[in-house]
């Protein structure tokens, strides 16, 4: 038992990192417009995370330091701080859009609007986030976020033609009346929804929060072998129920309880309530993350005293941080509009992943943080790779978002 | 060093596009097939919003979701269909052309909007029984409008 849950922190990263607002829009939309022709995007999106989430959680592991901690050390305050603004403008941008998303979930539940519960979200993350352990906290949403596994269960129900489906997927195809542009925005989009910065900073700041060293490396790599691929194939399966489901019917999604139809044509009333709860575990995790992201990010950079595992009093500026971030989000999600800002966090998330995955990757190639535990030749290899992959994608996220007017 | 006025240029181009991106405001349309494509795209948003309307109508009336997720999940359409028709409407029809093409569509975003609005009251009612009567219209406007789309593609 004490195992099993030893990796309930890769659970709750990767289900709030990979199933939160920006995922059940962004992947079953991706599905409902082009099939499969984008998991591939999504794919790669997983792999990435995989690695340099494992990179994140091994220089924490040994270092004993969390991601901006090691960033500013090895780049220099400069190119770190350039860094750190573009991580915490962008991991704003999803907290406001995860707090916006509590509130859907709720209005879907309710029927009581969702600004009625923005604000009431925003108090009980602020509580949670102020009174409980981390690993309670870690432990509640990582395994109630798994009630998300109901969407296996509506994919299996929908009973999918398999051949075409992978034929698909293996054979990207764009339809007539969809532009090339449309096409590669919302295949950056996929990308960025599985590879936001905060999954990172998130994980390895928890990894130090948990207090792993070397000898918790296996318990390191069963997080994230078992937490990203999992997030993987939620994100795949909503990307399916689109395509299965609403695609024939010529249904865009630009709304949360579109996703629910699926499920609901799949498994009925009982199917949809699990939806909604895994989906508010999910969302309210992904807002907790990203949260606590953001005032990890600055108090690691400045070397401030942080985290949770340290007697408030300890670590006012941590607290102060947090509670701003969580009121200027809270006003920001009854300002704008939830799915718009949702879908642009995502976008966004893929033009500045680079600046977080680049330096983690120096770090975790330097014997001087990590020892004898530095990339292998492979892993390397295959990590300059996707960086290259990211950087173009990163080039092109501003002009398409400009050529398409972010219609995604 | 702080960027130079002439330096900051890009920066704001960039923000401004970004903005204007984030917020998907409508372009004017200078030519008839930008009109045309702007009337398509307004059509796709119109159907699907219709579409979505009659999958919720089909699943509440087989009571396969609360009253409270369909009656969102109605009103959700009808701002979609209302948005999308508001959006084309504000556009300006470059020629004469262009006017025909409004002739055309307005009527049948009309439609939509009020079928739209009569399902979302019936369903925040609860008046199950009405649900399939309202969604045969809605089928009906769904296919007026994709053969709009197949006569101007």
């Amino acid at each position: 038992m004490k195992k099993s849950l030893q990796i309930t922190l890769g659970i709750l990263t990767a289900i709030g990192g990979m199933i939160d607002i920006g995922n059940l829009i962004g992947n079953t939309e991706a599905g409902a417009r082009f099939g499969l022709s984008l998991a591939w995007a999504l794919v790669l999106g997983g792999l990435t995370i995989v690695l340099y989430a494992n990179m994140a959680g091994r220089v924490a592991a040994v270092s004993h330091r969390a991601t901006f901690d090691v960033i500013r050390e090895r780049l220099g305050p400069r190119v770190a701080l350039v860094d750190l603004g573009a991580s915490v403008l962008l991991t704003l941008l999803t907290t406001l859009a995860e707090i916006a998303g509590v509130g859907l979930v709720l209005e879907l539940a309710t029927g009581v609007t969702y600004r009625i519960w923005i604000p009431l979200a925003a108090v009980a993350l602020w509580m949670i986030l102020w009174r409980s352990k981390f690993e309670h906290m870690e432990r509640v949403y990582g395994t109630a976020g798994l009630a998300m596994l109901v969407l296996l269960f509506a994919v299996w129900r929908l009973h999918p033609d398999g051949g075409a489906l992978t034929h698909r997927a293996l054979h990207p195809w764009r339809p007539p009346h969809e532009t090339v542009y449309a096409y590669w925005y919302l295949a950056i989009a996929q990308f960025g929804a599985m590879t936001t910065p905060y999954e990172v900073l998130f994980f390895s700041s928890g990894a130090v929060e948990e207090r792993w060293t070397t000898s918790d490396l296996n318990v390191e790599r069963a997080n994230v072998f078992i937490g990203f691929p999992l997030g993987t194939l939620l994100a795949l399966a909503l990307m399916i129920i689109g395509a299965v489901a609403l695609k024939p019917r010529g249904i865009g999604v630009a709304h949360l309880s579109q996703v629910g139809l699926p499920i609901s044509l799949s498994l009925g009333r009982t199917g949809v309530w699990f939806f909604l709860f895994g989906a508010f575990a999910a969302v309210f995790g992904a807002a907790a993350e990203a949260s606590l992201s953001t005032a990890y990010s600055i108090c690691q950079y400045f070397g401030v005293q942080w985290g949770k595992y340290v007697k408030r009093a300890d670590a006012p500026v941590f607290f102060r941080l947090l509670l701003a971030t969580i009121v200027v989000s809270t006003f920001g999600a009854l300002i704008f509009d939830p799915i718009k800002v949702t879908l642009l966090a995502i976008v966004l998330s893929a033009a500045a992943i680079p600046l977080t995955f680049f330096p983690l990757l120096v770090v975790a190639n330097d014997p001087d943080f990590v020892g004898d535990r530095v990339n292998g030749r492979f892993t390397n290899l295959v990590s300059v790779a996707l960086l290259v992959v990211m950087a173009l994608m990163s080039v092109a996220t501003i002009p398409l978002l400009i050529l398409t007017r972010g219609n995604t | 060093m702080a960027p130079t006025g002439r330096a900051r240029l890009p920066i704001f181009a960039v923000a401004a596009a970004v903005g204007a991106a984030a917020t998907s405001c409508v372009l004017p349309a200078r030519s008839t097939s930008a009109y045309r494509g702007k009337a398509l795209s307004t059509t796709t948003a119109a159907i699907s919003a219709l579409e979505s309307a009659r999958f919720t109508a089909d699943l509440a009336g087989r009571g396969r979701l609360t009253a409270a997720y369909s009656s969102i999940a109605m009103r959700e359409a009808e701002t979609d269909a209302s948005a999308a028709q508001a959006d084309f409407d504000s556009i300006q029809p470059p020629n004469t052309t262009s006017d025909r093409l409004r002739a055309q569509l307005d009527p049948l975003l009309a439609d939509a909007v009020g079928t739209l609005s009569t399902l979302r009251i019936v369903t925040r009612r609860g008046d199950l029984d009405r649900l399939g009567h309202l969604a045969a219209d809605a089928a009906k406007e769904s296919r007026a409008l994709q053969q709009f789309q197949e006569d101007h593609r």
